[in-house]
């Protein structure tokens, strides 16, 4: 299997306990997601929130040790523990540009860390390396950059350094969780556009995750929804937006708002607020689900593919694309 | 969370740190004691130069009778003690214990405390329950009664003093590091070196650890406070190194002597002396708190 | 109903005056809604202060005047106020879902407010069960805990609580900020319900233009402090004639047309410490010419409902159509 990044099955549970006795109930945070991403690709991850794409994010990155399953990134697998070969080829854009980068550290400390950390070049070349990397994100003239601190950028500048920091090692991957949802909306097509630009023009895959379905067209080329722990439906980006076919995903596009005020919202289905906790061994969406039928109660349905690479996770899936 | 405002020019180091020396003079009260704290340190420098006479040596006067008691005078400005010493020589060099003593303790408080805190916040988990266990230890021995029998059981010098002082005052420190610790490990920059493989120490003592240093250091100041009002209360129960002079010990020889009612002019000096750091320290500290701590201001 | 009328409102901070609002002038009609949209920093919040008379200390109104149905907001003593706020007026405030008392119960917290105001509990539980049902909770959130519903769940509870005196008009800032989307629309839902049902005036702050199409009947576009343009929601964003609105437009991305290219506005707002002489969007207006930077435009009425503050209105339909081409923001900068 070629791709820059392979994941099979994979599987994290969190027992919500601090008590010293009894557990508590495990919390299946992400239940058995497998993927892959081609070089040069996007996939964005979608979702509400408590989905499960921060902590399938941190899989990915090697933050948190998988409880099943298998996760590999350029050929390197994650074993027990995290190298640092698999440490160099991942790297991670935050969601916070005022936490994301150290408030103590000048910009060029910021991005030549990962550098040091691998004890990589000489300090001339960490330099020329940190402010090539800085220009990459569009930070120019990147050396006017270098003796910045952190609270003399605005946030969109702040995320640039962030995701300066991210390329400098050249990872095969780059996981970005929610990285515009704090920037103001006259700056985030920058930072999309930048992020688009830095995956198509090298060899990187990237994870792009958020909550926000309207801008995922201007920068994957796929889409995965998910849905407490599992994809729901995943396929190419135009296809998904413009045909869903899981019902999890109709709902999630119709509440998009739309800046025209002369369209009326689409309608919700009553029960898509309500809905309770699934049955188990059933569909997990069932409970808010508008199209569910009885069947939908004992069957857990698996991602089959409806088109070619679009892949849904829904008994009814022919009756609704129609 | 406007840019604007937090884009606005950042003046140079040098600059900055200028701004940081004068901050305590925003304020009446801060100003006046950071003067008082610059008198104290300059004193302790200069002090066998400014002192008139060796604080351990007993005055006679012409008919070879001690100088007993003697109330300030042309030459004794300050008077004398029961035992013949001039006080405002032994309230000069009480200056030097002051510092010693302060800076001594707040240093080994700062260490113990700031690793504690930094330890138990980073790892979490069974680490911290044990250290936090520690600490709250620590809170409740009560200091007093810890440190006279340590210095009992040691022998009373000034280094054991300043061992009993650290050794229960690093509590408070490590508690208010650890908070500040379990937030940043959330963060973003925590995150992202931990990706980038950094090891535990570089996390907790290049990246953690800067984020820390304002809080430690205030806190450092107030200990400083703290442990020299503490060495004054061990040498005022008679603990105390009796080969130095601290202001808690000319209040405990005064005491001892039976001369703590009518010779005012060597009980008030050290009290009046003590007092005043004391306040000091904490007026200067309170205007830095500001800056650390952003709910106060 | 309510009136702002040239206000402006600077900051004392320690490193100067800060300009956050200057000489807005808006209004709602009773059982209207107004939508205040813009940047992060441009005032939303301040204005939304100053609306309910609630400014923190060191704000200061610098100019003009506040009105509630005719009634100068700062003539009143404070004992009045407190009494409007709750009565007349409510407010939802930013971030509100944390803004519940976390070690009470919803109970405690609608009885409390209630008792504050001369309210009797069994009253204050009356009401609380008939508003909790108003905004689709059960009655038994009641006696929950705010950490035990989630934030959609707060968000309502705190509309609900704000409703508890049957005010007429409420403020509402960024009350959908940080929900996901289906939640956000089932508070959008509730708001337009009671809008539409209860006769409510809606003051309704957020950055979302989305939002702010499908919930308000009238949109003001705020810019360093100052309104760009206001007017009925439906042809402000139809036809925007101020070039930041075009901008802010086209910044949106529309989930009906992925493939339309959105477009970053370069530049940053002005430091308002610091406001520069001329239109405050001069300097990232792609539009802009050396009448910018030195004569700073009125708002003018361009119809009897619209108001621009561009020295180019008159020539917005042209503005309009180069303001498509997204490679027109780009080199802006
Ligand atoms: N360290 C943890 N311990 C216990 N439970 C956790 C932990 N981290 C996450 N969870 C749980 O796992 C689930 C998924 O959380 P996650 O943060 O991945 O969601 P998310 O999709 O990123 O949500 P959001 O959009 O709010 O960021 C949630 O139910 C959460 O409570
Ligand atoms: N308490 C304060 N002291 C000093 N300046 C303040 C204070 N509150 C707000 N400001 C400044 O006033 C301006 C307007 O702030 P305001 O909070 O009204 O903006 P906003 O539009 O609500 O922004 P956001 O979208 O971030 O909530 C900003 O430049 C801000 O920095
Ligand atoms: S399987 Fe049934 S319940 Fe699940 S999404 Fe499809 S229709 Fe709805
Ligand atoms: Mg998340
Ligand atoms: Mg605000």
């Amino acid at each position: 299997m070629s791709g820059a990044v392979l994941v099979t099955d994979a599987r994290k549970t969190f027992v919500a306990s601090r008590r010293l006795f009894g557990g508590g109930t495990p919390v299946h945070a992400v239940d058995g997601v497998s993927f892959s991403i081609a070089p040069g690709r996007v996939l964005g991850i979608a979702g509400e929130s408590g989905s499960g794409k921060s902590t399938l994010a941190n899989l990915l990155v090697g933050l948190e040790l998988p409880s099943g399953g298998e996760i590999a990134i350029g050929g390197r697998p994650l074993g027990r523990k995290p190298n640092a070969d698999f440490r160099r080829s991942v790297q991670m854009v935050f969601q916070d540009p005022f936490g994301s980068i150290n408030p103590r550290f000048t910009v060029g400390r910021t991005v030549e860390e990962p550098l040091l950390i691998h004890g990589l070049g000489s300090e001339a070349e960490r330099h020329a390396r940190a402010i090539a990397a800085l220009e990459e994100a569009e930070l120019r003239p990147g050396a006017a950059f270098m003796e910045r601190f952190p609270h003399e950028l605005s946030g969109g500048q702040r995320q640039r350094v962030a995701i300066a920091r991210a390329i400098v090692l050249r990872p095969r991957l780059l996981v970005a969780d929610e990285p515009v949802s704090m920037l103001d909306v006259s700056v985030r097509a920058g930072i999309l556009r930048l992020l688009n630009r830095l995956v198509h023009e090298s060899e990187m895959a990237m994870v792009f995750i958020t909550h926000d379905l309207s801008i995922v067209a201007s920068v994957c080329d796929e889409l995965a929804v998910m849905y407490r722990g599992r994809f729901v439906e995943h396929g190419p980006v135009r296809a998904v937006l413009q045909k869903p076919r899981h019902p999890y995903t109709r709902a999630l596009i119709a509440a998009v708002p739309v800046p025209d005020p002369t369209v009326p919202p689409t309608p919700l289905p009553a029960k898509l607020m309500s809905g309770g906790a699934p049955v188990a061994g059933g569909c997990r969406f069932a409970p808010r689900c508008g199209s569910a039928i009885a069947a939908c109660e004992t069957v857990d349905p698996v991602l089959e593919e409806a088109q070619p690479g679009h892949r849904v996770a829904c008994i009814r899936h022919r009756e609704i694309a129609q | 969370m406007s840019d604007a405002v937090l884009a606005s020019a950042r003046p140079s180091r040098a600059r900055e740190a200028w701004r940081a020396a004068l901050l305590p003079f925003a304020s009446w009260s801060g100003g006046f004691a950071a003067c008082v704290l610059v008198l104290v340190v300059t004193v302790a420098i200069f002090a066998p130069w400014l002192s008139p006479y060796d604080p351990l040596v007993n005055h006679f006067d012409a008919a070879g009778q001690l100088r007993r008691l003697e109330p300030p005078s042309g030459t004794h400005l300050l008077g004398t003690t029961y035992y013949g010493l001039d006080v405002l020589s032994q309230l000069i060099h009480g200056t030097r214990i002051v510092l010693i003593v302060g800076i001594t303790c707040a240093v080994l408080i700062a260490l113990i405390g700031t690793n504690i805190g930094l330890m138990a916040g980073y790892y979490g988990g069974r680490i911290d329950t044990i250290l936090m266990r520690a600490t709250d230890l620590a809170f409740g021995i009560p200091f007093i009664p810890f440190a006279v029998v340590l210095v009992a059981l040691l022998g009373p010098s000034l280094w054991n003093t300043i061992i009993a002082i650290s050794f229960l005052m690093w509590r408070s420190t490590a508690r208010v590091i650890r908070s500040q610790v379990l937030s940043l490990r959330e963060r973003g920059f925590v995150k992202a070196a931990r990706i980038a493989g950094a090891s535990d120490m570089r996390i907790l003592y290049v990246h953690i650890f800067p984020n820390v240093l304002p809080m430690a250091l205030l806190y450092v100041a107030f200990d400083i406070a703290w442990a020299v009002l503490a060495e004054a209360s061990i040498s005022f129960l008679g603990f105390g190194d009796p080969h130095q002079t601290s202001w808690g010990q000319m209040l405990y020889l005064a005491y001892v002597s039976g001369s703590i009612r009518q010779a005012w002019w060597w009980t008030v000096p050290p009290g009046a002396a003590l007092s005043l750091f004391v306040i000091a320290v904490f007026l200067v500290g309170r205007e830095y708190e500001r800056l650390a701590n952003p709910r106060l201001r | 109903m309510l009136a702002l009328d040239d206000v402006s409102i600077v900051y004392t901070t320690r490193s100067g005056p800060v300009q956050a609002v200057s000489g807005v002038t808006l209004s709602l009609p009773p059982g209207g809604s107004l939508g205040l949209v813009g940047e992060s920093g441009c005032g939303k919040s301040t204005l939304a202060l100053a609306a309910l008379a609630l400014l923190p200390a060191e704000a200061r109104l610098a100019g003009g005047a506040v009105r509630l149905d005719g009634q100068d907001l700062a003539a009143l003593p404070e004992a009045e106020l407190r009494k409007l706020r709750w009565t007349r007026m409510a407010y939802v405030p930013q971030s509100a879902q944390n803004a519940l008392v976390p070690v009470h119960s919803l109970r405690r917290q609608f009885r409390d407010t209630a008792a504050a105001h001369g309210m009797r509990s069994a009253e204050a539980d009356e009401r609380a069960a008939a508003l909790l049902r108003r905004v689709e909770l059960d009655a038994a959130v009641l006696d929950r805990f705010p950490h035990e519903l989630s934030g959609g769940m707060r968000q309502r509870a705190m509309i609900a609580l704000a409703l508890l005196f049957g005010p007429s008009l409420l403020v509402a800032d960024e009350p959908t900020t940080g929900l996901d989307v289906i939640v956000q629309r089932q508070v959008i839902d509730l708001l337009r319900d009671l809008r539409g049902e209860d006769g409510l005036a809606l003051l309704f702050i957020s950055h979302d233009i989305g939002v702010v199409a499908e919930l308000c009947s009238h949109v003001a576009v705020l810019y360093a402090g100052k309104v760009m343009e206001s007017g009925p929601t439906a042809t402000v964003f139809s036809e925007p004639d101020h070039p930041y609105t075009m901008g802010l437009q086209r910044a949106f991305p529309d989930i009906r047309h992925p493939e339309r290219s959105i477009v970053s506005i370069a530049g940053h707002p002005p430091r308002l410490s610091s406001p520069p002489k001329g239109c405050p969007f001069a300097p990232r207006c792609p539009f802009v010419q050396p009448v910018c930077r030195d004569t700073t435009p009125p708002l003018v009425a361009v119809s009897d409902a619209r108001a621009v503050a561009c020295h180019f209105v008159d020539e917005a339909a042209a503005l309009r159509e180069r303001a498509r081409d997204p490679a027109l923001w780009d080199e802006a900068a």
